[in-house]
């Protein structure tokens, strides 16, 4: 076995090392949002009487916010602080003696943390289509569901160029959690986890389209929904592509600056 | 083999007044200090050496190991080991060498140690049969078989550092730096630890640097230590040489039968007279020992006489006091 596949097997482990942290994780707190925002916006129908915002209807827009903050999750994989405390208090330590790359060692754990949490989405997903029957969201055909985890899986890469860099402020700044928790709720927000885009001006649509949280956040559940042509997901999933390289290119550049300033404090 | 010419690390780091006021002013402006944490550092090590780096907190010493070990860049200066430029982060370097710090785990908490195992198994690409043979020798020798199954986290301190070290030594370093491997421990586990380490270095030959506050950690194991001061190397050669030059003082204890009724006036030069019941002590300096032993022999009729050496804790102590020779 190479050392890439026992890095994924040992952060399995890790995450199933705590049986009721697990069940808390893996279940309880996409129920508890997926209800949250359910109840939400069923007040906001019935208040005003609707059956449709946006071209959506409740059950359509509730399976919206049961992927969407999914994909988000997905994406942000492994915790905030994953890479920053480690600079912080000296763990980083380890991975510099270790013979590999470590900064590949951190793509490879934060991209199981994303398998897993795609793993849950594709549970929750299906428990919550059952739970809420909603007749109107057309059949998922399996040729899209395939083509969103792919999509899904090159967004959590491009996510991870973003948190890596937000964490490898660390090197200059110690303490950057809030940093985390900002980018969060930017991607979150610009990228229709918080609200769907459709929702949104037109215009600030268009600039949203050519940003890369849309294309990774929306992108893939619109894909996955039914709710894009093929076209509009293509061009969303470019966008992204182009993005990831600009992005790598920084995470490099910063790692290598970021390394000459390390201390390895906490030793 | 290692070569240290003219080793140089500064730091800057940043200060804060203390108190409320110098918390807010920190947030608008924050003064830098340039810290010497290193300077002018040079030393070859053979391989198959033991040596201890002796130092007062935040002497130098455990920036001197992480320069080693390629975690952190010097300022200045030419540092090989084993042929390599440590932070060039080559894998043909890394993979001969190991770091044990004894306050920080490198093993996985959440996890049993022969989890972790298996992934630096992979990580140094250690042969199956190498692998289980090093894992049935070094369980064995530090006698930890039966919890290298249990999370770490819920192991002891001692059982904690037995298994830190067991990892560290898997792929069979050529060069082992060890930073406080002893810290923390009971006396038991510490002379476990100092057992296994002399052992370990007798059967294997690697390098060894091991940085310790527990002298007998040095005593024990390095026959050749390294003092640093203030980030300078004030001495480097025999642990022996040092007590021999710079163990002025000594203890002469006299055993009487009874105590002693009459005691005759000491010159102040020949030392300080502690007299416990039938037991005097008379701490004198090396220059005075024949005249304190001539007034000890003149004025009792001893059962027992020795003449002590001081403690080698504080013949460093005061050598490092003194800043060197």
């Amino acid at each position: 076995m190479s050392w890439h596949k026992r890095v994924i097997s040992t952060e399995i482990r890790k995450i199933l090392a705590y049986r009721s942290d697990f069940w808390v994780n893996f279940l309880g707190q996409a129920l508890v949002q997926l209800f949250i925002a359910r109840a939400l916006w069923q007040t906001i129908f019935e208040t005003n009487n609707l059956t449709q915002m946006q071209g959506m209807t409740l059950p359509e827009l509730t399976l919206y916010y049961l992927l969407a903050p999914l994909t988000l999750k997905i994406l942000i994989g492994e915790q905030i602080g994953f890479l920053s405390r480690d600079i912080y208090d000296g763990g980083l330590n380890r991975y510099l003696v270790w013979p590999l790359p470590a900064l590949g060692y951190k793509v490879l754990t934060y991209m199981t943390y994303s398998g897993f949490y795609l793993l849950q989405m594709a549970i929750l997903y299906s428990i919550g289509r059952f739970i809420l029957n909603p007749a109107p969201v057309e059949t998922i055909e399996i040729i899209r569901l395939v083509a969103g985890v792919a999509y899904l899986m090159v967004a959590a890469l491009g996510y991870f160029c973003f948190m890596a860099m937000c964490e490898m402020v660390a090197f200059w700044a110690d303490n950057t959690w809030t940093l985390g928790v900002m980018l969060r709720f930017i991607a979150g927000f610009l990228g229709g986890a918080f609200l769907p885009l459709a929702f949104f001006p037109e215009h600030i649509q268009t600039i949203l389209n050519y940003l890369p949280f849309a294309a990774m956040v929306s992108g893939p559940v619109k894909l996955i929904l039914g709710r894009a042509t093929p076209a509009e997901s293509l061009q969303s999933f470019i966008v992204m592509l182009i993005w990831i390289p600009i992005l790598a290119t920084c995470v490099r550049l910063m790692w290598r600056k970021g390394n000459l300033k390390y201390t390895g404090v906490g030793m | 083999m290692i070569v240290v010419k003219n080793l140089q690390k500064t730091f800057k780091v940043s200060t804060k007044e203390p108190g409320l006021m110098g918390s807010i002013k920190g947030l608008v402006s924050r003064k830098y200090i340039t810290k010497t944490a290193l300077n002018n550092v040079s030393l070859n090590i053979k391989q198959g050496e033991m040596v201890g780096l002796i130092g007062a907190n935040g002497a130098g010493k455990t920036t001197l190991v992480k320069i080693l070990a390629g975690i952190i860049h010097p300022t200045e200066g030419v540092v090989s080991v084993l042929g390599h430029n440590p932070w060039d982060r080559d894998d043909n370097l890394r993979r001969q060498m190991a770091l044990i710090m004894g306050q920080k785990a490198q093993l996985w908490y959440d996890l049993p140690a022969l989890d972790s195992y298996m992934l630096l198994k992979e990580i140094y690409q250690i042969p199956d049969q190498l692998y289980k043979q090093q894992i049935e020798f070094l369980a064995d020798v530090l006698q930890i078989k039966d919890q290298l199954k249990v999370q770490v986290r819920k192991l002891s301190l001692g059982e904690r550092m037995k298994v830190e070290l067991m990892g560290a030594l898997l792929h069979r370093p050529n060069v082992v730096y060890l930073d406080e491997p002893t810290i923390g421990l009971d006396l038991m586990a510490q002379k476990a630890v100092r057992g296994f380490l002399k052992n370990y270095q007798r059967e294997f030959k690697p390098i060894i640097l091991l940085t310790s506050h527990y002298m007998e950690d040095i005593k024990e194991l390095c026959e050749r230590v390294v003092l640093i001061k203030s980030g300078e190397l004030i001495y480097d050669g025999a642990l022996t040489t040092i007590q021999a030059q710079f163990g002025e003082k000594k203890k002469l204890v006299m055993t009487l039968e009874d105590a002693p009724v009459n005691i005759p006036e000491l010159r102040p030069e020949l030392g300080l007279l502690e007299v416990d019941k039938n037991k005097i002590t008379l701490s004198t300096t090396r220059n005075y020992l024949s005249g304190s032993m001539d007034y000890l022999l003149k004025n009792f009729q001893p059962t027992d006489l020795t003449i002590q050496d001081p403690p080698i804790e504080e013949v460093i102590e005061s050598f490092l006091r003194k800043g060197g020779a």
